[in-house]
Formats: structure tokens, C-alpha cells, sequence
């Protein structure tokens, strides 16, 4: 496995070029994974041809489809923006291509963002690449399932509850959510505004230390974006041995026996580096996801609100204006997204509010503060990244309450605005499986750190062949 | 707990449903509300809203012009347009619930 600056190396030396790494990477592309919505290779050679030099230059990097590119499609994997080309490129973007960055498609997700397994998607579900009978997870599993086979070497996704980091869980790979605020949301479809960050999934920590140091830092066109300083979060090498890990206790039950074995694993081996750890308790824990789906689906309702058909996207005809804008609507989205608006705008309506909305708020606040004391005590938290491995497709999509079990790991970090990453931990049969670390606001390279110290000692040897040679 | 009233929320949402969707919808948006409802349990007489999630004041941009798109690029995914405007169906002297 090469990360980028070895890339980078090989094409100084002239070994390989970017037009040979762009065409193993195309070549790479298994359509049976339906990792892609859209693959960009025309855009891709044009990339090519500006020959920019920068932190980024020559490596091609897969965007999950609700993030735009100015003149390609995005589609959030729904019905509803068929046909739509954004007119503008996200920041992120613009960023990456100063860089030289090569985009090489789009990726499938769950539609606007909302699911675990990437099933939910207009144009079919993505497979996981290790067990193609398994999902990739979600919602950003186009991005990864492109990385871990090969097709890209590192990815976008966006993460609200967990999107970028539970599908690195379950392909094997490093997912990064960062700060809420740290990375402009500008040209990012909206989904659940006071959670989503844009997070970025790659095969270890130095890369996605590079790449967050392209796209990171304020950003005028996002009013949530912080004017705080960018670390060189790829200078992964000092891990201070004073640091303390909190094990939070409430993270471990009801998980898989072979999940606990490897975090604990990985528990093992950093603490023989000197590194000491502490059991904490976070005891609101149990009640994330329920407050997650009041917060997110309430926000979702109104963020879907636009696709009206008027403006972009399909457009039904009806027999007045309302009616034109309710057949786009029903016309336009998956069962999965129906079923979130309804229920956030049951959470916003006059008799619901007060004991739905306005107490998840009140509880988000709650486990906001949970993590703030735990944090006076500790300097990271180390958990798993998901409570089982991969599951099979079609297991959940009919179960709506079940399809959100994986976020009970993650989601506290989005509803707190903490930065968080998940990286491999092993394998448990044919399936990789993570843990995760989380920091304190603004702590991206220390939580890259702990993962770059983990890579050391605990190299993960799971990578499938397209990826190990390179 | 009381059954959602689906007919009044896909009205307050815009979406036109299908009898049997509907049913679908109503079915799964029961279980969905009588999960949620959990959080009734959380004791939080003494926790005070959330107002802001970042760690710091939420900075002003500099209150300059800036380039904006074109109209041309605003249009360009409409599906119907007349002249420098998006068109839809009339809204007025019509029945428009």
C-alpha cells in the first residue's frame, strides 16, 4: 500500500506518472461494487493536463455525490435532482483542485445522506468490496468501498451521524469527521445543518492529514466555518507520553464479542508505548440515537424543503401549484427520506415541539457537557467504531429503527461537534472492523496522532490485493 | 400515545402520498414516534438550551460585493423558464390548499 507522498516520490523520480496512476485507478473501478454514480474520467484527463503542483498533485480522489463540482451532476443519489449541474463548485473543492488534486467520479451514497448501508440510493445499493453479500455502510459508502478497491486513493464523504466513519469501519479504512466548523460546508448538499461536516476517508493517517490540511480553515461563503488556524495535521510523528485515554464503559455493551476483542486489542499494544488509560462514563449514551434522529429528521424537513421542482430537479405537472410541487416531491423521494421529513415535521408541528424537538435539544446539551467534564479528565476516548462488523444487504431496510444501531457509537461526536476518527482494528473473519478516537474541539492532530502512533505498532494487514500493490 | 395524523403532516410537507404508501408510512411513523418517545425519560430540568455548537463567536464576513452567479447559470436547471424567470403553475384566484 502507497500512501501520497510516496506517490508523489515515485512520480519525482519519474517511475510512474499521474496519467498511469490515474488509469490503474480506472481500471480498478468494479462495476458490480456500484461505487460510482458518476465516473469523471473526461474531467479527470482535463485535471491532468493543468499539471498543478501542490500537496495533492497527480493523486485521483472519488467525491461523494452530494458535494458539487462546477459542471458535473449531482444527483444526492435521488430521483429528485436528476439532470441537476451546480453552476458552482464547493469550497473543498476549489481548494483540492489548487492543490492538483484529480477527481476521479462521483460516488453513490444513501440518498441526501440518510441511511447506514448505502441501500437507500436512487441507483442501487453499493456492495461492500471485501463480501459483496455485505453493505459498504453509510451514507458515504461509495467513497469508501472506491478506496478500499483500489479505484481511488483517498475520498469526500460527509458525515452527520456517522457517515464517513462507520463506512471506514466497515471497509477497513481511516474516516475523519472533523470539527463542526473546521471544514466549509459551502457547495455541500445540506442535510442536518447543525451536524454535518464534510469528513474524509482514505487507508491511513497521513493521507487524510494531508487532505485535511488542503480543505480545511475558514471560509467566508460558510458562516459556521472557523477562523481558527490549520494544524500540519500530516506531521503525525510525536505522540506526548503524558496523554490519558478514556475508555468510556457505556461504548462497550451490547456490542460484538469480536469488536471487543480488537479495540481492546489496539488498547493493549498503545499502552505498552507508555500512553496510560481511564475508565469514564457517559451516562446519557443510550439516549443518542433517538436524540440524533429528533435533531436530524427535524432539520432534514426543513432542508428538503427546496425541492420544490421549480428551481432544479424533476417537476411533475399538477393541476395547480401546489399540487405540481407535491407530485415532484412524492415522485421525487425514497421511501427512507419520506419517512424522515414526515417524521420531522411531526417533531416541529405546534402540539409535538415542546416534547419532542425542544427536549432533544435540552438532551444534545446534556451530552454535550458529559463530554466536556470527561474531558477536564481525559485527553482522548478510544471506542469502538461500530458495534458489529458489516451486516448483509437487505437485512435492515425494513426495519427503520434497526438501521440506526451503528450510530450509537458515532453520533454523540456530530451532536457534540467533537472531532472523531475511525481507523481498522482488525478483521473479524473476512471483514475489517474499527475503533474510533475521539478529541477535544479543534483536536485534529492529536486524534491523527493516537491513529499514526496505532499504524506503527499495529499495522493492519487487511488491505485487499488491488490496494497492497499499489 | 396518539396516532400521527400522516393526511395533515404530508400536507404541512408537500408530499403527495399513495393510498398504500401512506399506510406503509403511517405504520413505520407509529414505531418510529413510540421510539423517540425515550427521551421523555431524561432528566433535564437543569440543563440549559443549546444555542451555538462552536466553541467561539461565529465570525462576520467582510461586508463586501462579490461576484455573483449569472442569471443565465441561476436558470440552468430549471425546466421551464420565461425570460429571466423561473415559471410554475398560476397560485392565485385558484384553490390552493
Amino acid at each position: 500500500m502507497k500512501t501520497i507522498p510516496e506517490y508523489q516520490g515515485l512520480f519525482k523520480k519519474g517511475e510512474i506518472t499521474p496519467t498511469d496512476l490515474l488509469m490503474n485507478c480506472l481500471k480498478k473501478i468494479n462495476p458490480s461494487l456500484n461505487a460510482y454514480i458518476t465516473v469523471t474520467e473526461e474531467f479527470a484527463r482535463k485535471g491532468l493536463k493543468k499539471d498543478i503542483k501542490g500537496k495533492l498533485r497527480g493523486i485521483p480522489i472519488a467525491i461523494k455525490d452530494n458535494i458539487n463540482i462546477k459542471g458535473v451532476p449531482t444527483t444526492c443519489a435521488s430521483n429528485v435532482l436528476k439532470g441537476f449541474v451546480p453552476p458552482f463548485s464547493a469550497t473543498v473543492i476549489e481548494r483540492i483542485e489548487k492543490n492538483g488534486g484529480i477527481f476521479i467520479g462521483k460516488t453513490n451514497l444513501d440518498e441526501f445522506g440518510m441511511g447506514s448501508s448505502t441501500e437507500r440510493s436512487y441507483y442501487g445499493p453499493t456492495k461492500n468490496p471485501f463480501d459483496e453479500t455485505k453493505v459498504p455502510g453509510g451514507s458515504s459508502g461509495g467513497s469508501a468501498a472506491a478506496v478500499a478497491s483500489g479505484s481511488a486513493v483517498i475520498s469526500l464523504g460527509s458525515d452527520t451521524g456517522g457517515s464517513v466513519r462507520q463506512p471506514a469501519s466497515y471497509c477497513g479504512l481511516v474516516g475523519l469527521k472533523p470539527t463542526y466548523g473546521r471544514v466549509s460546508r459551502y457547495g455541500l448538499v445540506a442535510f442536518g445543518s447543525s451536524l454535518d461536516q464534510i469528513g474524509i476517508i482514505g487507508r491511513n493517517a497521513v493521507d487524510v492529514g494531508i487532505m485535511l490540511e488542503v480543505i480545511a480553515g475558514y471560509d467566508p461563503k460558510d458562516s459556521t466555518s472557523s477562523k481558527k488556524e490549520i494544524d500540519d495535521y500530516s506531521n503525525l510523528n510525536e505522540v506526548p507520553k503524558n496523554i490519558k485515554i478514556g475508555i468510556p464503559e457505556e461504548y462497550f455493551k451490547q456490542i460484538d464479542p469480536g469488536v471487543h476483542s480488537s479495540v481492546m486489542e489496539i488498547k493493549g499494544k498503545i499502552e505498552k508505548e507508555g500512553i496510560s488509560f481511564k475508565s469514564v462514563s457517559l451516562p446519557t449514551t443510550g439516549y443518542i440515537i433517538p436524540t440524533y434522529q429528533v435533531i436530524s429528521y427535524a432539520e432534514a424537513s426543513s432542508n428538503l424543503a427546496r425541492y420544490d421542482g421549480v428551481r432544479y430537479g424533476i417537476r411533475e405537472t399538477g393541476e395547480n401549484f401546489h399540487d405540481t410541487i407535491r407530485k415532484s416531491r412524492d415522485a421525487g423521494f425514497l421511501p427512507e427520506v419520506k419517512r424522515r421529513i414526515l417524521v420531522g415535521t411531526f417533531v416541529l408541528s405546534s402540539e409535538a415541539i415542546a416534547e419532542y424537538y425542544e427536549r432533544a435539544d435540552l438532551i444534545r446539551r446534556l451530552i454535550t457537557q458529559e463530554f466536556n467534564e470527561v474531558f477536564g479528565e481525559v485527553d482522548y476516548l478510544l471506542t469502538p467504531a461500530t458495534p458489529t462488523p458489516a451486516f448483509p444487504i437487505g437485512e435492515r431496510t425494513d426495519d427503520p429503527i434497526r438501521m440506526h444501531v451503528p450510530d450509537r457509537m458515532t453520533a454523540g461526536a456530530n451532536l457534540a461537534g467533537l472531532p472523531a476518527v475511525v481507523a481498522p482494528a482488525g478483521m473479524i473473519g473476512n471483514l475489517p472492523i474499527g475503533y474510533q478516537i475521539i478529541g477535544k474541539p479543534f483536536d485534529e492532530k492529536g486524534i491523527l496522532s493516537v491513529v499514526r502512533l496505532a499504524e506503527k505498532i499495529a499495522p493492519f494487514e487487511g488491505f485487499l490485493k488491488e490496494v497492497r500493490d499499489g | 400515545m396518539k396516532e400521527v395524523d400522516i393526511k395533515h403532516l404530508s400536507k404541512l410537507a408537500n408530499i403527495e402520498l399513495e393510498r398504500e404508501e401512506e399506510k406503509k408510512l403511517q405504520e413505520d411513523l407509529n414505531k418510529i414516534i413510540k421510539y423517540i418517545r425515550q427521551i421523555q425519560e431524561v432528566e433535564v430540568r437543569q440543563t440549559p438550551n443549546t444555542t451555538h455548537l462552536s466553541v467561539e463567536a461565529l465570525p462576520f464576513r467582510d461586508d463586501k460585493k462579490e461576484k455573483p452567479l449569472s442569471v443565465k447559470e441561476v436558470l440552468s436547471n430549471t425546466k421551464e423558464q420565461y425570460k429571466d424567470h423561473f415559471t410554475i403553475n398560476r397560485m392565485i384566484n385558484e384553490d390552493n390548499t
